[in-house]
């Protein structure tokens, strides 16, 4: 049965004539799974073929002169790979060398995650530093020096300072706060050389910062 | 004296069965208002505790909900974040990944059930697709690959799985998603990338970031970016700021701002998405900054008519993120979403919070809660057609924030 996408598109808008929908719906009548006609002459056909076989013909014999020079291209680097391999281990190796010691990156310097400050148990204060942070607690001080972001616990109730240094200015923030027994607090040194800012908050007040700053905390911390 | 007896047992009867008709009203009718109370509210006290009230009305009267309404004691926070579907409570426990369905019975919060989403102990994004599907983008985890949840909340099973978004590189360290919005068999992500160190501080991208995924293979069609602005849709479980007009233009907001996207310099602005097409519409930009508002906003909500309110800061009253949910510095405006030159502020008072659900707009009203920071916690109703504006119900007690405003039930 000869029927068409066309016509039945054209059944599905409604603007079949009566002699069309009778021919549809004897078809979508029947259990046969004849594929579709195309509505194509054989002259049609044949021509598409022949578009069909141009276009492949382009992409594979007519092209061939050339895939062959870039064989030879691979041929020569490969012949040549042992140099080139040398060569680019210590060009990597020197812009890796270059880069890590010049400071440039934000990331150099990084400390193991969740580190432990050394010694820092010892007055009933754990530190524990960030990402990207340093920390030492100064005990007769009560003092925790950082930059980056420290996780400290305390198990007694006391008043404890936070310090940071500014590298543009050398100048020294703190903030200095009452630490309840038995609570974690997070200290955040944040801020270019224009606004800079130390913030502690207690674990159970996390949520009063910013959703950016609270999933940074969650990321380094896993809380 | 028989007659007279009958008399005085008629009386009696009648007084009687008047007597029980009054008890049938005042026993029955709370427990209609009870099971389909149409509104709910979440407050914080200001030491720190969480109540749910829900409300019969908004319009007149006093709540307390420290007395009246149902304490959330487990957990002692959940914030800003907990989600109202057609008469139940949704919220993910931060410390054990569970997304606990709960409901309020006889003023107390009941756990009905759970389901462990691994890795999603903060939404980033929550929204319900339907009655049945809620949809959760997790919270950024570094640079790793961003995950979503959908969950039946009838039967509580859940399918987790990637996001087709490119993860965070160069300078920024997470990503956020800050709206979703599904239209027909496509769904679509507002999104930006963040950096949080102590080299930079925290701040975001230049760049709007749009996505369009097919529905529900979620297989990345498209992504849409624009440098005008940045943070889309801020973060939906905190303040709202998408909706579809009657057109079915979908609108959202950016969030620059400083507690927010933190990309200041950058104006807050209103983008679009027109009905049926696949693209962001970029011939339309509404610049909020450069507005007569002349700040950054965090919230908006449709009003109708193509008219929007929109909750703007006011950067001259506040320092810093602190000074900027405790300070009371909020702004209520009216805008023309086609017609930037039109704003009218509400005669308001300066309202508190960072993260509150605040509007609730219900045909002609808009009820608007306010925290002004001197104990008065009220509903206001902005009446849209005669641009009227009285105060309703009246919180007491010693209520911090309003959180949240929103219906209960759908119908």
């Amino acid at each position: 049965m000869d029927v068409s996408k066309e016509l039945i598109a054209k059944y599905h808008q409604g603007r079949c004539s009566e002699q069309e929908k009778a021919q549809v719906e004897a078809w979508l009548n029947t259990d046969s799974d004849e594929v579709l006609s195309a509505p194509l002459e054989i002259a049609d056909k044949n021509a598409i073929k022949e578009d069909i076989w141009g276009s492949l013909k382009a992409e594979t014999i007519e092209k061939e002169p050339r895939e062959k020079t870039a064989f030879t291209f691979i041929n020569n680097l490969r012949s040549r790979s042992t140099y080139w391999g040398a060569a680019a281990v210590l060009v990597a190796g020197f812009i890796c060398f270059w880069v890590l010691d010049s400071g440039k990156t934000p990331y150099n310097n990084r400390i193991k995650n969740d580190q432990t400050v050394a010694g820092s148990g010892i007055a009933g204060v754990s530190v524990v530093t960030g990402e990207n942070s340093k920390a030492n607690f100064i005990d007769k001080l009560e003092l925790v020096n950082f930059c980056g972001t420290v996780k400290v616990t305390v198990n007694k109730t006391m008043r404890l300072a936070f310090a940071a240094k500014n590298s543009y200015d050398n100048k020294e923030y703190r903030k200095e706060m009452q630490v309840n027994a038995g609570e974690t607090y997070f200290a955040l040194d944040l801020g270019d050389h224009k606004n800079r800012e130390i913030i502690v908050k207690s674990e159970r007040d996390l949520n009063d910062l910013p959703p950016l700053l609270q999933n940074s905390l969650r990321a380094q911390f896993g809380i | 004296m028989k007659e007279k007896n009958k008399g005085k047992v008629g009386v009696v009867l009648i007084l009687f069965g008047m007597l029980c008709g009054m008890l049938s009203f005042t026993s029955c009718q709370p427990e209609k208002a009870r099971e389909k109370l149409p509104y709910s509210m979440l407050f914080m006290t200001t030491d720190g505790q969480q109540y749910i009230w829900q409300a019969e009305q908004l319009d007149t009267g006093t709540i307390d909900p420290v007395i009246n309404g149902a304490l959330l004691d487990r957990p002692a926070k959940i914030w800003y974040y907990m989600l109202v579907r057609d008469g139940f409570y949704y919220f993910v426990d931060s410390k054990t990944e569970y997304l606990i369905k709960g409901k309020i019975q006889d003023k107390k919060f009941l756990r009905l059930d759970s389901v462990y989403l691994e890795g999603f102990s903060y939404p980033d994004n929550a929204l319900f697709l339907d009655d049945t599907h809620l949809f959760i983008v997790n919270h950024s985890v570094g640079r790793k690959k961003k995950r979503y949840a959908e969950i039946n909340v009838q039967d509580m099973r859940v399918h987790i799985d990637e996001l087709a978004l490119d993860t965070p590189a160069g300078p920024f360290d997470n990503m956020s998603v800050g709206f979703v919005y599904k239209r027909g068999e496509q769904l679509w992500m507002g999104y930006t990338y963040h950096y949080t160190n102590s080299e930079m501080g925290y701040g975001s991208a230049d760049t709007v970031y749009v996505a369009q995924f097919s529905y529900p293979d979620m297989k990345l069609l498209n992504v849409d970016k624009d440098a005008r602005s940045t943070h889309p849709g801020n973060v939906n479980t905190a303040q709202q700021n998408t909706f579809e007009d009657e057109k079915g233009d979908f609108y959202f907001m950016s969030a620059p701002g400083i507690v927010r996207g933190a990309n200041p310099q950058q104006p807050t602005a209103i983008y679009r998405i027109k009905a049926g097409e696949q693209h962001l519409d970029t011939s339309y930009f509404y610049n909020v900054s450069d507005s007569q508002i002349h700040n950054h906003a965090y919230g908006m909500w449709y009003l109708g008519g193509n008219k929007a309110i929109v909750r703007s800061e006011r950067k001259d009253l506040f320092r810093d993120y602190k000074e900027h949910y405790l300070l009371p510095h909020n702004e209520f405006y009216e805008i023309d979403l086609l017609d930037p030159s039109y704003s009218r502020k509400l005669d308001l008072p300066l309202d508190r919070g960072s993260s509150r659900t605040c509007v609730l707009v219900e045909g002609d009203t808009a009820y608007i809660t306010i925290n002004d920071g001197k104990g008065n916690n009220d509903v206001w109703l902005y009446r849209t057609k005669d641009q009227h504006l009285e105060k309703g119900l009246h919180i007491a007690g010693n209520i911090d924030y309003i959180f949240r405003l929103e219906r209960l039930h759908n119908e």
